[in-house]
């Protein structure tokens, strides 16, 4: 029988960047919050990193795909009809525990793609005003980089100073400079130095396995500690079935313990905070005789123009021992050269490249991204001729949004729970093709010119689908918008959104900074604007 | 008196014989190199990769347990296409093994993930000779950004 908690200010579902993020403004705004995570707390140790099993592990148990890891707190996903697997991880902290820290903030030029180059639609908002919680964030999160980079409008920059690029990414700046390229060293939310009672990076090189050290940002760090010492309550293996809704407006949600038991919790205001796949299952799954195809859903978008990135990358083998299973990973260096639109090249928009080590010897044995297997004596040639020698452009193109790219619910599969799971149903466009082609093309031109004997390229990796963005777009008209500028829905005006479910086209960037940045805006505007909030009876 | 009674999971002798007479094939004593069965692959360092990876050990059970390897080169070509669950298994169980054994990392230079001391990440090794000259260049360069359109502006 389900049992009701007292009712919280806010109820937060999913303790991930933007749940920690916003709990923390709320929390200590003196609000009463919950959040409601269906993942546990991970302890550092329990990270592979210091092991020689890490290369293995991170395929299975800390693999980024929930279906292959296959958890009990992880919800399973129908890919068959997507070109791209989603990646995301459940816990304290969500995808930030395995994610690669790369912190770069969207450009101008993102906000007004529809404006600018007539494709998509812009967003309700620009650079300049997401401009101040970038930097607020920057400041909670610890970001180390580099003042000044031309691709970005003057403004304050990272805390720390740069990670180390390494002899790899010091020659491809070299052939950058001599390419009259651009490049930059990447902004990571890794820290160089010791900040706010954490240690530095220690340049051990499995950041996407999580990070032992504690010097790569995850909330489970950087905000809920804060949260918590301000009254948070956090509840861990809780999982969301659905949104109640009453007379209009969100009353809850009914969530399962690990044991099977219901249980409701009563809130004034929802906040759905579960990554741009996860908001769009509760959505669905909250669907009412009101809402037949998905609570706050009279747009049709919910689910709608989900955009996970398409990737590619390029990678260069030299003839030095570059160590290239060491660094952060994170990113050493970026490049924005082909980043807008020319329409010579036969697409519109670009990609950002993000320049990475190449793993280690399991990794370089067995190619998981680019690159030949090779069997018999030439076995051993080749793993000498690459293992340590690589150096990687991760190439993130941006993918416009296509209303036919969607998560829906699965006839059949269910979670540990037995909720249904979702249904991804994703094609990559002809237009990301085509930027990535290009892409692909200049990426190699680079690291020739940086010495590179020999360029493998994986021209559309399966496995890359981290950056889950778009299927609650925000928007000012109801018809085409499921969210307002505040991440609130509009057809019910005490639930918001403040994941990447909200983003209206996907940049070219890696969006955490983004994502981050928006759910602090949209948690100061609902405490700011409190006294104007409806909320039930 | 207690009893203990081994959990771990484990493979049958046959399948370990099937896995190092595989490995002798896709990774043989080469250039320096020795071959994947002097590397304890089918014995503890296959014991290694089940502790960590136990999901292995049923796929690896059913596709080598007497399996038939008069022809291993004909055997793994099969396994490829017919089977690629299984196939992936063998050859991640095959290299796991391999590339985690210590006499291979000193053959192939490699320390494992070494920690560099925090204390000790420097100036020097961040900003390396040349970065700031050459960042300098690039802001040289100019912004290459798209500023914000004022309303109405369109390109």
């Amino acid at each position: 029988m389900a049992t009701k908690q007292d009712r919280a200010d806010v109820l937060i579902v999913g303790a991930g960047a933007s749940g920690g993020i916003s709990a923390r403004y709320f929390a200590e705004a003196g609000l009463s919050v919950v959040c409601l995570e269906q993942g546990r707390w991970h302890d550092r140790s329990e990270f592979r990193g210091t092991s020689p099993d890490w290369e293995i592990t991170g395929r299975k148990q800390w693999f980024p795909n929930p279906t292959i890891r296959g958890l009990p707190q992880d919800y399973p996903l129908n890919e068959e009809e997507s070109d791209i697997a989603p990646l995301m991880f459940n816990g304290v902290g969500g995808s930030m525990i395995l994610y690669a820290g790369v912190w770069p903030r969207m450009l101008p030029s993102d906000f007004r793609v529809k404006t600018l180059d007539g494709v998509a639609d812009d967003w309700p908002l620009t650079y300049e005003e997401l401009q101040p919680f970038y930097e607020r964030t920057e400041e909670q999160i610890g970001v180390s980089g580099l003042e000044g980079d031309p691709a970005y409008p003057p403004g304050k920059g990272p805390q720390l100073p740069p990670l180390p690029l390494g002899p790899g990414a010091m020659k491809i700046a070299r052939a950058h400079d001599r390419l009259g390229w651009h490049w930059w060293p990447e902004p990571n939310a890794i820290l160089s130095r010791p900040y706010n009672g954490r240690r530095p990076c220690v340049q051990v090189g499995t950041c996407q396995q999580g990070c032992n050290e504690g010097a790569k940002a995850s909330t489970d760090q950087t905000h809920w500690p804060f949260a918590i010492d301000h009254g948070a309550r956090l509840i861990t293996g809780a999982r969301v079935r659905r949104i109640v809704t009453e007379n209009g407006l969100a009353t809850g949600a009914e969530w399962v313990d690990e044991e099977g038991n219901e249980h409701f919790q009563a809130a004034d205001v929802v906040v759905l905070a579960a990554n741009s796949i996860g908001t769009a299952r509760i959505l669905l799954n909250s669907a009412t005789p009101r809402w037949p195809n998905g609570l706050a859903n009279s747009s049709g978008l919910v689910g709608h123009r989900l955009m996970m990135h398409p990737f590619a990358s390029v990678t260069g083998l030299f003839d030095e021992n570059l160590e290239s299973w060491q660094g952060q990973f994170g990113c050493s260096i970026e490049s924005f050269e082909f980043y807008e639109t020319d329409e010579s090249r036969g697409f519109v928009r670009g990609a950002k490249w993000g320049l990475a080590p190449t793993g280690g010897p399991i990794n370089m044995a067995l190619p998981a991204r680019a690159g030949e297997s090779e069997w018999g004596p030439e076995h051993h040639l080749l793993f000498r001729e690459r293992f340590g020698r690589g150096q990687s452009w991760g190439l993130f193109g941006e993918d416009l949004p296509n209303e036919d790219n969607r998560v829906v619910l699965d006839d059949e599969l269910t979670d540990s729970s037995g909720i249904p799971s979702p249904k991804i149903i994703y094609k990559v466009s002809e237009n990301s093709r085509k930027l990535l082609d290009f892409h692909i093309e200049k990426a190699s031109e680079s690291m020739i010119e940086a010495g590179a004997h020999k360029v493998e390229t994986d021209s559309l990796m399966r496995y890359s689908g981290w950056h889950l963005l778009g299927t609650a777009r925000m928007g000012d008209d109801p018809e085409t918008s499921v969210t307002d500028r505040w991440g609130r829905f509009h057809d019910i005006p005490n639930l918001y959104a403040v994941d990447g479910s909200v983003f209206v086209t996907s940049s070219g960037t890696n969006p955490t900074s983004t994502i981050a940045a928006l759910a602090l805006r949209t948690a100061e505007h609902m405490v700011q604007d409190r006294y104007n909030q409806k909320v039930p009876a | 008196m207690s009893e203990s009674i081994d959990i771990r999971p484990s493979v049958s002798d046959s399948t370990r014989r099937a896995l190092e007479k595989i490995g002798d094939y896709l990774i043989p004593e080469a250039h320096g190199m020795p071959a994947a069965s002097t590397m304890d692959v089918g014995t503890s360092q296959l014991d290694a990769v089940l502790s960590s990876r136990p999901d292995l050990a049923p796929i690896l059970g059913r596709t080598l347990d007497g399996a038939e390897l008069d022809d291993v080169a004909g055997f793994v070509s099969e396994l490829e296409t017919a089977d690629p669950a299984g196939y992936d298994a063998v050859t991640l169980a095959l290299v796991a093994g391999y590339y985690m054994h210590p006499e291979v990392h000193r053959l192939i230079g490699y320390p494992g993930q070494v920690p560099k001391d925090a204390q000790r990440l420097g100036e020097r090794e961040i900003y390396q000779e040349g970065l700031m000259e050459l960042a300098q260049k690039v802001i040289d360069r100019g912004p290459v950004y798209r500023p914000t359109p004022t309303a109405g502006e369109t390109e």
